[in-house]
């Protein structure tokens, strides 16, 4: 019996070895799937329902970016074919296992050309095995955990959590070089990604860490670790948590009479998120941002912003105007555009090169002086720069230029 | 010293909370028997309802009395379309049947309203008072008087009116009730709707510090199941006071417990649970039912 086993698995292994043999070099010349000449298919995985149904909007932005190219005709690819855009979305409540189911139904049986726009770190991890394996292209990650771009078919989007930690070292330093920073962090990879990369970066100053408490998304309240953070004599607080807990913390940081001075991570940051806390508990608040800033009422003459607008009415999106997290799917959309413009084959290689080798790709949304640019096999980040705002109880306003770190993401 | 008295404060803030929705899952328990899982979800229907009313330009006053009284109605509703039919069935069937409410009314605002959070509009004053260092904020201060004021009532009424006497009787026993003339089916949608109030009531309270949102309900849920089986499954006073007691034992416990620390703070309310019944299996107010052989 153990022996049938063996010489089967030996079979198998011999089967294995020769399709791989034989399948390998013409992987290569065959087109890959999801792509035809007039179209390319591609497949997102995001939370729709589910308690963190928010970060939805990512694929409603992502649409509503798509929308407008495919009713102009197309997207003109380098190979000389003109494609319009097949979206697939499926819902995954942001459950890691089911992100993964939803990822193989995509390849598997609706056949998608890449998935796009991920949403969730360890939703990420949970898919890399398998988008190595079958070779699909992961493009374009909502995670800021961005040690999960090593592996070949995978490339991020929103920039490290560690290029956000040294872009509030950088102020903290510059501005309050004594400062006792108290930190709210979320108790996931998020969180502490980024207490490692701010505690390197302000090692060796006059600033340190004097407290810091983890959050989970299933705590009802924060106040007990907020008090406790109050109590440590801090001056500073660093909030690095979802929106419910960041708004929680900034209204509690000025009713409590504690009035630090706030910095508030990019991902709880946006006017949306904040205003259940009372807009004057947020005045001052400081975040970092990459995204422009969008008020529908006075859009002002920036072209991209106006453009938005413009797709944001006739995509009827459900999102609101000023939701960062559907901004973000707006310029992921816009980003998965250009890759496709410089595609030079219909293949799946093709896409990871473009995606791997973009050199300063202006977005719509992107703030002025912020762009994409990757290079193969160094540089894996697309956005490395922050530029600092401070909000004044009615919008955000720029605090100095933007911050870069292009090719030097801070590694933690 | 000061922060041991900031924490308790907190504590019996959060503990507030807790009790809110432990008081109407013992009411709903006193009246029919039943564990209602979906409670804190029709909650937030209720408020999310009244937050709509608002918007449109409603007093809040009346949108409360108004949404008010519909939750009485959808409590009612909701027992003769899905409680009614399964009442005769067994105990894991009902259990499943309630959280589908939870499943069902939880996707229901999420359709309606999206994820984000909202607003909803306080009813007490936002400040507080420093005493000595340690914060009291108004907000607190006023949902416990309310939340006691509420159990104090409640219990009252179940234990000195023919109204609550009749509401106990035909949860403790349908068919003898029916013998004695009780009209046991009215009775049963009295308390699923006293209980939607209930609920509503505490979702209303606590929805300016929780913010609005579909889920705003669900990490408490745990914390409230706890709280009704510390203070005893039949006592409304008893749910309020567990509320507390497990609210102050997280913040402290959290805090000054450095092996528990922030991470394993959920663990509390259930240790707490779990000695309190080890020494006494009813719960604190809880009263044990003598079968006679």
């Amino acid at each position: 019996m153990q022996l049938l086993t063996s010489s089967r698995t030996s079979l198998a292994l011999r089967a294995f070895a020769l399709a791989v043999f034989v399948a390998g070099p013409l992987h290569a010349q065959e087109p890959s799937p999801g792509i035809t000449d007039d179209a390319v298919k591609i497949g997102i995985s995001g939370p729709l329902t589910g308690p963190v149904a928010a970060l939805g909007a990512i694929a409603d932005g992502v649409r509503t970016r798509i929308d407008p190219i495919n009713a102009a005709g197309g997207i003109k690819m380098a190979d000389g074919k003109t494609r319009k855009i097949e979206l697939v979305v499926e819902d995954d409540g942001l459950d890691p296992q089911r992100t993964l189911t939803n990822v193989r139904k995509l390849a598997e049986r609706e056949e998608v050309f890449a998935v796009l726009a991920t949403a969730g770190t360890p939703n990420n991890q949970a898919i890399g095995r398998y988008i190595t394996q079958r070779s699909v292209p992961n493009l374009f990650m909502y995670s800021g955990v961005h040690e999960l771009s090593g592996p070949e078919w995978e490339i991020g989007f929103v920039p490290s959590f560690t290029t956000e930690a040294a872009t509030f070292a950088k102020y903290l330093l510059d501005n309050k070089p004594q400062a006792k920073i108290a930190l709210l962090y979320l108790n996931t990879e998020t969180g502490q990604t980024f207490q490692a990369a701010l505690e390197s970066a302000i090692s060796g100053s006059g600033a340190s860490i004097v407290a810091a408490q983890p959050v989970t998304s299933a705590d009802p309240t924060v106040e007990t670790q907020l008090s406790t953070l109050k109590a440590s004599g801090a001056d500073t607080l660093v909030v690095i948590t979802g929106p419910k807990q960041g708004a929680e913390a900034v209204r509690f940081a000025t009713e409590s009479g504690w009035k630090p001075t706030t910095l508030v991570s990019n991902i709880a940051a946006s006017i949306a998120s904040l205003k259940p806390a009372g807009l004057e508990n947020a005045k001052g608040v400081i975040t970092s941002q990459f995204l422009k800033q969008v008020n529908a009422s006075a859009p002002g003459d920036d072209a991209g912003v106006k453009r938005y607008l413009a797709d944001h009415a006739a995509a009827q999106s459900k999102f609101s105007t000023d939701d960062a997290l559907g901004q973000s799917g707006y310029a992921i959309g816009d980003a998965l555009a250009k890759v496709l413009e410089s595609m030079k084959a219909p293949s799946r290689e093709a896409m990871m090169e473009a995606a791997r080798n973009l050199d300063h790709t202006q977005l719509d949304l992107l703030l002025p002086g912020i762009t994409l640019t990757t290079k193969a096999g160094e540089d894996v980040y697309p956005i490395e720069s922050l530029q600092l705002f401070q909000f004044d109880g009615a919008a955000y306003q720029p605090l100095g230029d933007v911050i870069s770190f292009e090719g030097k993401t801070p590694k933690h | 010293m000061v922060l041991f008295f900031q924490l308790l404060i907190d504590g019996l803030a959060s503990g507030a909370i807790y009790a809110s929705l432990a008081l109407a899952l013992v009411l709903i328990f006193r009246a029919t028997r039943i564990v209602n899982f979906g409670q804190g979800e029709m909650a937030t229907l209720s408020a999310y309802c009244a937050w709509q009313l608002c918007e449109w330009g409603v007093p809040i006053a009346l949108s409360l009395l108004i949404v008010g009284a519909a939750s009485f109605l959808l409590g009612v509703l909701v027992f003769r379309a899905v409680i009614k039919p399964v009442s005769k069935a067994s105990t894991e069937t009902v259990v499943v049947v309630t959280l589908g409410l939870f499943v069902f009314f939880q996707a229901l605002c999420l359709w309606l309203w999206g994820a984000d959070q909202r607003a909803f509009p306080a009813m007490f004053p936002g400040g507080g008072w420093d005493i000595l260092g340690v914060r009291v904020t108004a907000s607190t201060l006023g949902i416990l008087l309310v939340l006691l004021c509420l159990a104090a009532t409640m219990g009252a009424i179940f234990r000195f009116t023919r109204l609550g006497l009749a509401m106990r009787a035909s949860a403790y026993s349908s068919e003898k009730s029916l013998l004695v003339g009780i009209r046991v089916e009215r009775m049963l949608m009295l308390g699923w709707g006293f209980a939607a109030t209930t609920g509503f009531i505490a979702a209303a309270l606590v929805g300016p510090r929780l913010f609005l949102s579909p889920t705003m309900m669900m990490p408490i849920l745990l914390y409230a199941l706890a709280s009704a089986t510390l203070g005893g499954w039949d006592s409304p006073l008893g749910a309020l006071v567990g509320g507390l007691i497990v609210g102050v034992a997280e913040s402290l416990g959290a805090t000054f417990l450095p092996f528990i620390g922030a991470d394993l703070r959920v663990v509390i309310p259930i240790a707490v649970t779990l000695v309190i019944l080890l020494v006494r299996p009813v719960g604190l107010f809880g009263s044990s039912t003598v079968v006679k052989v």
